[in-house]
């Protein structure tokens, strides 16, 4: 089988969302797939009790948090490159910009902002509605597990 | 501390070794898996955030007995290299601090399979020191 090779169709990005939402950890967290664009994929976090890190404050864990940012990245490549090509996470760095409110959904977007054979560089948002007030921010470097042929 | 209750969801523990320092334990469920056998790069990065808060817990419980005010800490950054396949197995995760000052504090954490010599992934976390609300 040719690495390279394995082309995506439309369908197989909604069955590959449909899988890396539902299953493991993206599963037992309650990731939900919100939609993709030119470079970025986002993702919604419906709010449960389970994910809150200081009990009774209803807000949710960082460690959650950062759980999100890094799974906005992951299927990156698979989207701007058309193929499927694993790019594990390699370096992943999250800054908290502030406490979340308690109980709020929280969305994510991965941004793909530079994709090369061996790098995918991610710049990835958490927020709550809005854009421009995130709670968090992170820089993710994945890297394929393999060369890729031009 | 803001990250017990989901780490213990997760069924990440902490334990104190021999020295009397803090480590955490975790047998990763299904539910922490990214691909077959393999733990997800976020529930790795939860065990080294539950070992970071561990360990610095215990040096503001240390602060407090000797004579400061109530003090919790929060998480400004996160940094994780991710240097071996976290195999989904019992996995260890312990922290060391840098520095801790009046107000930050600095730490360095590792996680690791069978071998602390070859960890899985290796963080650099900076937390926020502050009086504790209440």
């Amino acid at each position: 089988m040719d690495y390279n090779s394995q082309s995506i169709s439309a369908e197989d990005y909604g069955r590959m969302q449909e899988v890396f939402c539902n299953t493991g950890h993206n599963g037992e967290l309650g990731l939900v797939f919100e939609g993709a664009g030119e470079g970025w994929l986002e993702y919604r976090l419906p709010w449960k009790e389970a994910l809150v890190g200081e009990p009774g404050s209803g807000k949710i864990s960082p460690s959650v948090i950062y759980s999100l940012l890094d799974s906005s990245g992951a299927l990156l490549p698979f989207y701007v490159l058309g193929r499927m090509v694993p790019y594990p996470t390699l370096q992943f760095r999250v800054d908290h910009y502030r406490q979340p409110e308690s109980q709020r959904d929280m969305i994510v977007r991965g941004v793909s902002a530079r994709l090369t054979p061996d790098i995918s560089f991610v710049k990835a948002i958490v927020h709550e509605g809005d854009p421009d007030d995130p709670v968090a921010i992170a820089n993710g470097t994945y890297m394929s597990v393999r060369q890729l042929k031009k | 501390m803001t990250s017990p209750y989901y780490q213990s969801f997760l069924g990440i523990r902490t334990e104190t070794d021999a020295d009397g320092n803090a480590y955490c334990t975790f047998v990763p469920g299904a539910t922490s898996i990214g691909r077959e056998g393999v733990m997800h790069g976020g529930a790795v990065a939860s065990l080294l955030e539950a070992a970071g808060f561990a360990c610095l817990r215990a040096a503001l419980d240390q602060r407090e007995a000797e004579g400061s005010p109530p003090l919790t800490a929060e998480v400004l950054s996160t940094t994780v290299d991710y240097l071996r396949p976290g195999l989904s197995i019992e996995s260890f995760a312990q922290a060391q601090i840098v520095k801790m000052g009046g107000r930050s504090a600095s730490l360095l954490v590792e996680a690791w399979n069978t071998d602390r010599s070859k960890p899985v992934a290796a963080a650099n976390m900076t937390l926020l020191i502050r009086p504790r609300e209440g």
